[in-house]
C-alpha cells in the first residue's frame, strides 16, 4: 500500500463521546389510574445532564397490564428522572421493576 | 508532542504513523494530529471496515470511567405485526430474532409510520428471553387501527 493515505470513510463524525456506560436500575411503578402519568427519581451515580439515555425494561412494566411506559432523563447530576405513563384503560397498583439504562455521555 | 512514555519495562516512540498489514489488502493505522489520536482502517479499496474486537468473553470499554464491557453492537431488520388496537390501548407480541440476549439495550427504529393512516402508534422493544424480541404496541391516538405488517431496524447493544 505504500503511502496510500486517503480517508477510507466519508462519513465523518464530529461528536466526541466521553463515555458509554450501562447501569441496571430498579424503579418503582406507582399506583396509577388509567391514562395517567407520574414522575419519580432514582439515584444513579455517574449520570450527567448532557447525556443521552436509553432505558430497556427487563420485563413488562406491570405483571398483568400491558401499556405502561417509562421514559428516562437526567434531571441533575447523579439523578435519573423517570416519567411513567399508564396508557392502558386499566388502573394499576404499584410495583418494583427494573431495566438496563444505557448512557452516552458527551 | 512532548508527552513521552516512561514505562520501566520499555517503550517505542514513532515520529509518524504506524500501519499494519501492508502486505494484504486491508489494514489498520495509528495516526494523529491537531484534533486527536486516530485508529482507522486503511486499504486500497474505497471502503474498508474497521473492527474493534475483544478476546474471548472480554468486553470493550468506551471512555474514561466506564466500567461496562460491551460485547457487541448488532443491527437487525425485523418484520412485525401491529395488532388490531382500539383507541388508547396497548398489546404485546413476540418475534423470534436469533442473537438477542436478555442483557441487551434495544433500540427500535421504524422504517415507516406504524399505521398507514393513523398517527400515534409507538413501540417499545425488550428481550424477553434469549432469541426472543417482545414488542409492546401503544395506540395513543383516538382512532382504532386494524392490523398490519410493518418493519424496522433493531439496534442491539449487548454487554
Amino acid at each position: 500500500m505504500g503511502s496510500f493515505s486517503a480517508n477510507t470513510n466519508p462519513a465523518t463524525s464530529t461528536t466526541v463521546v466521553q463515555m458509554c456506560q450501562v447501569y441496571r436500575v430498579d424503579y418503582t411503578i406507582p399506583t396509577l389510574s388509567s391514562n395517567a402519568g407520574a414522575a419519580s427519581t432514582v439515584t444513579v451515580t455517574g449520570l450527567t445532564t448532557n447525556s443521552v439515555l436509553i432505558l430497556t425494561p427487563r420485563q413488562q412494566n406491570n405483571s398483568s397490564v400491558v401499556g405502561v411506559t417509562v421514559e428516562p432523563r437526567c434531571s441533575t447530576v447523579n439523578e435519573l428522572s423517570l416519567q411513567i405513563v399508564n396508557g392502558s384503560g386499566s388502573s394499576i397498583t404499584g410495583s418494583t421493576q427494573s431495566g438496563y439504562l444505557l448512557q452516552f455521555a458527551f | 508532542m512532548e508527552r513521552r512514555s516512561t514505562n520501566d519495562i520499555g517503550y517505542v516512540h514513532y515520529q509518524g504513523d504506524v500501519t499494519a498489514q501492508v502486505g494484504s489488502s486491508h489494514g489498520v493505522r495509528l495516526s494523529g494530529g491537531s484534533t486527536g489520536g486516530v485508529v482507522e482502517a486503511v486499504g486500497d479499496d474505497t471502503n474498508v471496515t474497521l473492527t474493534l474486537r475483544q478476546q474471548g468473553a472480554g468486553g470493550i470499554q468506551i471512555g474514561r470511567g466506564s466500567t461496562t464491557g460491551f460485547l457487541k453492537i448488532e443491527r437487525y431488520r425485523i418484520d412485525y405485526t401491529v395488532p388490531v388496537l382500539s383507541s388508547n390501548s396497548a398489546a404485546a407480541s413476540t418475534v423470534t430474532q436469533a442473537g438477542l440476549t436478555t442483557a441487551s439495550i434495544l433500540i427500535l427504529q421504524e422504517r415507516q409510520q406504524n399505521n398507514s393512516s393513523v398517527v400515534g402508534i409507538t413501540i417499545v422493544p425488550r428481550c424477553s428471553t434469549v432469541n426472543e424480541l417482545t414488542l409492546t404496541f401503544y395506540n395513543n391516538s383516538v382512532s382504532s387501527v386494524s392490523g398490519s405488517t410493518q418493519s424496522g431496524y433493531l439496534l442491539q447493544v449487548s454487554f
